[in-house]
């Protein structure tokens, strides 16, 4: 995938600081355009995880802009920003974040809410997507019957579920034994090749050889 | 463009739908927080309607029971010279504020016929317009032939009555077909089971006692007294020395007094008096007024304490799982989704503990025979205990609705 094509995420003289005058990272920029997958590295504590969330639109950057295809969306509401979070992007988290007081399969059709999808194609697209991860005798479960791996491959389906143009995923692999690690990222790769950006932010030096770029920070 | 709208009609019931069925699996997913808030609801229903509903319950009862008819009556009374007749009550006759009216003619004493000297009683003619019986209550008639046989044992059979006869300024009334004692006057002058006779001090006339008569509130104040029903000629006026009305409503009894006054047709106003019940009606007003500030007061209370232990609880909710609203967020739930989500909630749960409450409230007030609150009273405190809970949701839902993804989420 050529760099030169048009970026689907952007980041423009990023800047994060938890304290005043105490930035974990700034005057950052780069472009992430569709079918890469990008590997974002540094040592703990140089705000990768932190950098994630500012291009997931989750939380604001104390400078600069983030461009969502093309466009900023430093001024959009929190509103519009929600609603972009819920349906063009994606994102795995480091400890798979599932309600666990709620079904795996309640779990990933939650977001279709957000999108305000039809609850009926979303729960088929859901078995869908955790038959292909080989996950879908658990539906029924909850989230604190599974191993990691499987809350991680849960994480990823609901990632997946609103077919995001970015991917956003946190130390994916960090807690995965090796084959579940091939699972998550041939997925990524699959999403990818389907036209996506994918942005990782990990330490596992064997995912970031995976990866067709990686940004040091 | 009606399909458009009709579409957009559906999308939003789909969404209603869809945040409502999330409400309620959320709420499922928070056993410990929902049984707590159901827990309250119910207990703040249940309280409402135990406290304020019975005191509600009681007090109508005691307004009921301030506003029966002698809170609602207009007594006139005046001598016969005062020029007051039966023709009153024609003149009453079609004033829809009035109840009822009921005259009595100058009072005649009595005593027992069966034997001298015996302890007098009050026999008053009673006239109304519209008491075929002549009764203005109940009574306890015994049978017309132990009367009759009583007025034939007596010393002065009623058929040897002159009819007609007068004594000074007192009318005597004659040609009665029977009358009747109140309780206090059988036993003044020792009639057994009110069945006898009496004889009038003045002209010696005896009447036949057929039974007792229980005096309606707005006549008590006449007791003892024997009642002898009039037939009402108002071709001929018979003079009146009392005159009773009473109102439709207590609401209603200074316009009927002012009415009954103008109406009443006399040659020397001086010597009449009326009375009503007013102090009573100002009584009824005033408890009612006391009884129903100390239930609001008590209501206020009771539902300020509940919505702060609704919000306490809900605000522990949202500590505990600030996790789950900073995920929420960061999948993609707006604030205001993130507010519906939780107000929704409670509200499922608080309709759920209103009615436990307003229920369990009721059968315990059945059960134990207390007075009851009306339907309408037990619905309000169901509808008001959700609206205060939901009211009391409101500010930790929005605090739940600020979670920072980043905070909740990130992993150090």
């Amino acid at each position: 995938m050529s760099r030169h094509a048009e970026a689907v995420l952007e980041g423009v003289g990023l800047a994060f600081g938890y304290a005043r005058d105490a930035f974990v990272f700034s005057e950052w920029s780069e472009r992430f355009v569709p079918g890469e997958i990008v590997a974002l590295t540094g040592a703990s504590g140089r705000g990768k995880s932190t950098l994630l969330y500012v291009l997931g639109l989750m939380t604001r950057p104390t400078a600069g802009e983030v461009l969502l295809g093309g466009h900023p969306v430093g001024s959009l509401s929190d509103r519009e920003r929600a609603w972009l979070r819920a349906t063009r992007l994606g994102f795995v988290f480091q400890d798979a974040a599932l309600d666990p007081a709620r079904t795996i399969l309640d779990n990933v059709v939650e977001t279709s809410l957000y999108r305000r999808a039809d609850r009926r194609g979303s729960v088929l697209r859901a078995r869908g997507l955790l038959e292909r991860f080989g996950v879908e005798h658990r539906v029924q479960s909850r989230p604190g019957q599974i191993s990691g791996g499987q809350a991680q491959r849960i994480a990823l389906c609901r990632a997946l579920m609103n077919d995001p143009q970015v991917l956003l995923a946190d130390e994916p692999t960090g807690n995965l034994d090796q084959a579940s690690a091939a699972v998550v990222l041939g997925a990524f790769r699959e999403r990818a090749e389907q036209g996506a950006a994918v942005v990782i932010a990990t330490h596992d030096g064997a995912l970031m050889a995976q990866c067709d770029r990686r940004i040091e920070l | 463009m009606a399909r458009a709208d009709a579409r957009a009609a559906v999308a939003s019931f789909e969404v209603v739908k869809a945040v409502v069925r999330e409400a309620v699996a959320s709420a499922c997913g928070a056993r410990v927080a929902s049984i707590l808030t159901m827990t309250v609801v119910a207990v703040l229903c249940a309280v409402v309607v135990l406290t304020t509903g019975r005191s509600v319950g009681a007090q109508n009862a005691i307004v009921s029971s301030i506003s029966n008819t002698a809170t609602r009556s207009i007594v006139v009374r005046a001598p016969v010279s005062a020029g007051l007749d039966t023709g009153v009550l024609a003149r009453l006759a079609n004033a829809s504020e009035i109840s009822s009216a009921v005259a009595f003619g100058a009072a005649d004493d009595v005593t027992n016929a069966a034997f001298a000297g015996g302890t007098r009683v009050s026999l008053r003619p009673e006239y109304t317009l519209d008491r075929p019986t002549g009764a203005a209550a109940a009574t306890e008639t015994e049978t017309a032939a132990a009367g009759a046989a009583a007025a034939a044992a007596a010393p002065s059979p009623t058929a040897s009555v002159p009819p007609a006869a007068a004594t000074g300024d007192r009318a005597i009334p004659t040609e009665h077909s029977f009358v009747e004692a109140s309780a206090a006057a059988a036993r003044a002058l020792g009639l057994a089971d009110g069945v006898g006779a009496v004889s009038s001090v003045a002209s010696g006339v005896s009447e036949g006692v057929e039974g007792r008569i229980a005096l309606p509130d707005d006549l008590q104040f006449l007791d003892p007294v024997v009642v002898a029903p009039t037939a009402l000629d108002l071709a001929a006026p018979q003079p009146v020395t009392v005159l009773v009305v009473v109102a439709s409503s207590s609401e209603q009894v200074q316009a009927v007094a002012a009415l009954v006054t103008s109406v009443l047709g006399l040659t020397d106003p001086a010597k009449v008096t009326v009375t009503t019940s007013a102090q009573l009606t100002a009584l009824r007003d005033s408890v009612q007024a006391q009884l129903g500030a100390f239930g609001h007061s008590l209501t206020a209370l009771v539902f300020g304490v509940g919505a702060l232990m609704v919000a306490a609880i809900l605000s522990g909710l949202v500590v505990l799982r600030r996790t789950d609203f900073g995920r929420r967020r960061a999948l993609g739930a707006s604030r205001s989704l993130i507010v519906m989500l939780l107000v929704c909630q409670v509200a499922a749960l608080a309709t759920v503990g209103s009615l436990a409450g307003c229920f369990a409230a009721t059968i315990a007030l059945i059960l134990t025979g207390d007075p009851l609150p009306t339907v309408s009273f037990v619905a309000a405190a169901a509808v008001l205990a959700v609206l205060t809970a939901v009211a009391a949701s409101i500010a930790p839902a929005v605090v739940a609705s600020t979670r920072d993804p980043l905070r909740e989420l990130r992993v150090a």
